[in-house]
């Protein structure tokens, strides 16, 4: 093989690892945001938040 | 035993890229982001997203499955002779299981971030421009083109699939109306390719029925798909925003449509302009019908 083969073979090589990298990082972000989403929109509305506090005041009990 | 083939270096990422068609993406994009923001029901912008993501995905799956079975008639093909196969920049094989890779991805993905409606259609619509058009149809027939037109039709349907996880008349009214446009659009297209075609051996209506028949076939699809972007007007199902444009673009489209379909050729050589206005008109008028359908929705 010639030395110039090898270096589009390694740059090439290169620049599709790089492209799946970012693509790959990309996709965590949003399956990240995605399960954010599902997981907001399967809670009732006032359900507790993280803080502990409702999103909605709760009805005084009789 | 054949004499083993010189081994090509690995493909570089553009090439993978160029295989998924980016131009006919967009189009096919705009249709399903449309078809999603015309449906009554607001959908999360992340889910949104996803949807859109799934479905460029899907349709640049489709666009890898045809350039990879349709190599040699790429090249043969002035047009395509330079896309990565033909111009022998990639192995069949990388195009192969990256057309499948990705189809597959699109499909399980579309079916976990958003809906099973929406994952169904989209999983037909990758088959169909794959199996029925790209393999079946399109070097045996010279509707290839007109069935095949379906699976350009799909998106607006998966978009609004993608927010209710459902179908209804409207999404269907859209399918129907980018169906019977592909055969005017494309019809126009291979009237001043048509030498193309016929070096490929692509049985495209111009080279196997000649110019007249393709011209008049060009004027009576057009009447249906007039009807098909007028309809949902008068039906009740958007406003006036969205009645107004499709009666003025689809007049315009009509108008161009029936230059075509009553002129002959000049031999002295009048470069088939009415033809290439026609089909760069026909672009314009789908992306101007959809925008007037979220216009409408939105604004009205």
């Amino acid at each position: 093989m010639r030395h110039d083969d090898e270096d589009l073979i390694r740059k090439r090589q290169k620049g599709r690892a790089m492209v799946l990298a970012l693509l790959l990082g990309a996709l965590a972000v949003l399956v990240f945001f995605i399960t954010l989403t599902r997981i907001q929109q399967g809670l009732p509305e006032n359900a507790p938040s993280a803080s502990g506090r409702g999103t909605t005041p709760a009805a005084p009990a009789r | 035993m054949t004499p083993a083939q010189p081994l090509l270096p690995p493909a570089d990422w553009r090439d993978f890229l160029a295989l998924t068609k980016p131009r006919v993406m967009t189009l096919v994009v705009f249709t399903g982001l449309c078809g999603m923001l015309a449906a009554p029901v607001p959908v999360h912008p992340v889910i949104g997203f996803a949807a859109i993501l799934c479905i460029a995905l899907g349709a640049g799956a489709a666009g890898a499955l045809n350039q990879w079975y349709e190599a040699d008639l790429d090249a043969a093909m002035r047009r395509t002779a330079q896309r990565p196969l033909p111009a022998g920049r990639m192995e069949r094989q990388s195009a192969l299981h990256f057309g499948v890779g990705l189809g597959a991805f699109s499909v399980i993905f579309m079916l976990f971030a958003v809906n099973m409606a929406a994952a169904a259609i989209l999983a037909a619509s990758i088959l169909f421009y794959v199996l029925v058009y790209t393999v079946w149809l399109k070097r045996r027939t010279p509707q290839n083109i007109v069935i095949g037109g379906a699976a350009g039709a799909f998106p607006p349907l998966i978009g609004w699939a993608a927010a209710t996880g459902e179908v209804a008349l409207l999404p269907v009214l859209l399918f129907a109306l980018v169906f019977l446009w592909t055969p005017p659009h494309f019809w126009a297209l291979a009237l001043f390719v048509k030498t193309d075609y016929a070096n490929a051996g692509v049985p495209m209506l111009p080279v196997v029925a000649g110019e007249r028949t393709t011209r008049r076939q060009i004027g009576l699809y057009t009447l249906p798909m007039a009807a098909a972007a007028v309809a949902p007007w008068p039906l009740g199902l958007t406003g006036a925003i969205y009645g107004v444009t499709a009666l003025a673009t689809t007049a315009i489209f009509g108008g161009m449509a029936y230059v075509v379909a009553t002129r002959t050729t000049d031999p002295a050589g009048d470069a088939m302009r009415p033809e290439k206005r026609l089909f760069k008109y026909s672009i314009l008028y789908l992306f101007l019908i959809f925008g007037a359908l979220v216009a409408d929705r939105w604004y009205a």
